[in-house]
């Protein structure tokens, strides 16, 4: 009875996922080219860059001009035409450009990463793991 | 015994215990740049028998709003969440959430999904060349979405040591400007400004940004 009981729920749990399952795969594969994961690196090996880094805040410019990491340059989707020849004239190829948000569930940085590899066409792009609120104080 | 559990579980799982049945949590648009934002309004109802108590409404971005008329929703009873999307300088494919907790810790994401069109691509929009380097032209390429048509209708550099060239491709849909410095002994640049005729209220300018660095 145990047995037959279990087989009983585990049945209902797959019809109810199954057409659940199928739906989320199919509306994330349309957003998937939206959030690609960029190249994600910690803070500790941003440093290890040196003077070639060149730090991108991708979060609003409410919160860039509240505080944002010495030298790094605001560029978000927000006013992309307008910040992005300012990125343009800082940048160089050898430069390691390294794009942060706030972290968590934002995806502005990848957001911005993504469109500097694709549309400006830049290399060396990273993304800052954790975003803003995971730098040390 | 186990008949007991198994109601139990098919009662949690069922939509209904989780009160606030939301109609169409996942909402798509397809817009033009030129829109700005995008409003979307998710309906729900409290299906429970007891009332609802919403603690926030908090968006992922802050591109976007929402708003709902008031916090708490008595059994059998309609709300409707508002949220607004503004694009900014966005295109392409984008998503925002909106996430709506209850005071009884169940949340719940709504959707806002917008293909947000963008009539002409530029690949790339930077060209640059080193100081020194042999000043050989640079193509970029201007290829419109498919099923739009839109025409170049002028290609013009204020710096006149860089030389423009427009190719067309396909008339309407693919075109290509061939950049090239007259001289790469000293740093400069210059902003290309590339002229179309669409939309036809307000024809948009694209810029390429030519470098020497």
């Amino acid at each position: 009875m145990m047995t037959q009981s279990i087989r009983q729920m585990a049945a209902l749990l797959g019809m109810a996922l199954l057409p659940a399952l199928i739906s989320a795969g199919i509306q994330w594969d349309n957003l998937k080219a939206a959030t690609e994961p960029g190249d994600e690196i910690s803070y500790e090996t941003a440093l290890g860059f040196g003077e070639k880094i060149l730090w991108i805040d991708a979060r609003p410019s409410a919160s860039y001009a509240a505080g944002h990491i010495d030298g790094a340059l605001s560029l978000n989707e927000d006013h992309w035409q307008e910040l992005v020849a300012g990125f343009i004239d800082e940048w160089d190829d050898d430069r390691m450009i390294v794009v942060y948000c706030d972290g968590g569930g934002c995806d502005a940085s990848h957001a911005v990463a993504k469109r500097l590899r694709e549309e400006v066409g830049v290399k060396n792009v990273h993304v800052l793991k954790g975003g803003w609120k995971a730098l040390p104080k | 015994m186990y008949r007991f559990l198994f109601l139990i579980f098919c009662a949690a799982a069922s939509p209904a215990f989780a009160q606030l049945k939301w109609e169409n949590p996942w909402q798509e648009f397809q817009r033009d740049p030129e829109v700005e934002y995008v409003e979307a309004t998710f309906k729900f109802t409290n299906t429970g028998s007891t009332p609802v108590s919403v603690k926030s409404v908090k968006t992922s971005c802050g591109c976007t709003t929402a708003e709902m008329a008031k916090k708490t929703y008595l059994p059998g009873e309609s709300g409707v969440v508002t949220a607004n999307f503004h694009f900014g300088d966005r295109v392409g494919a984008q998503r925002k959430i909106v996430t709506v907790k209850t005071v009884d810790g169940i949340s719940q994401d709504l959707n806002i999904v917008v293909y947000i069109h963008r009539a002409m691509t530029l690949t790339p929009s930077l060209v640059y060349w080193k100081k020194a380097q042999d000043p050989l032209p640079q193509a970029v390429t201007l290829q419109t979405e498919p099923g739009q048509v839109v025409h170049v209708t002028g290609v013009t550099s204020p710096n006149p040591r860089f030389g423009v060239q427009l190719e067309t491709v396909t008339e309407g849909a693919q075109y290509r400007v061939l950049i090239a410095p007259t001289s790469t002994v000293e740093k400069d640049k210059a902003e290309i400004t590339v002229q179309t005729d669409y939309p036809p209220d307000a024809p948009r300018a694209y810029t390429i940004y030519a470098r020497i660095k």
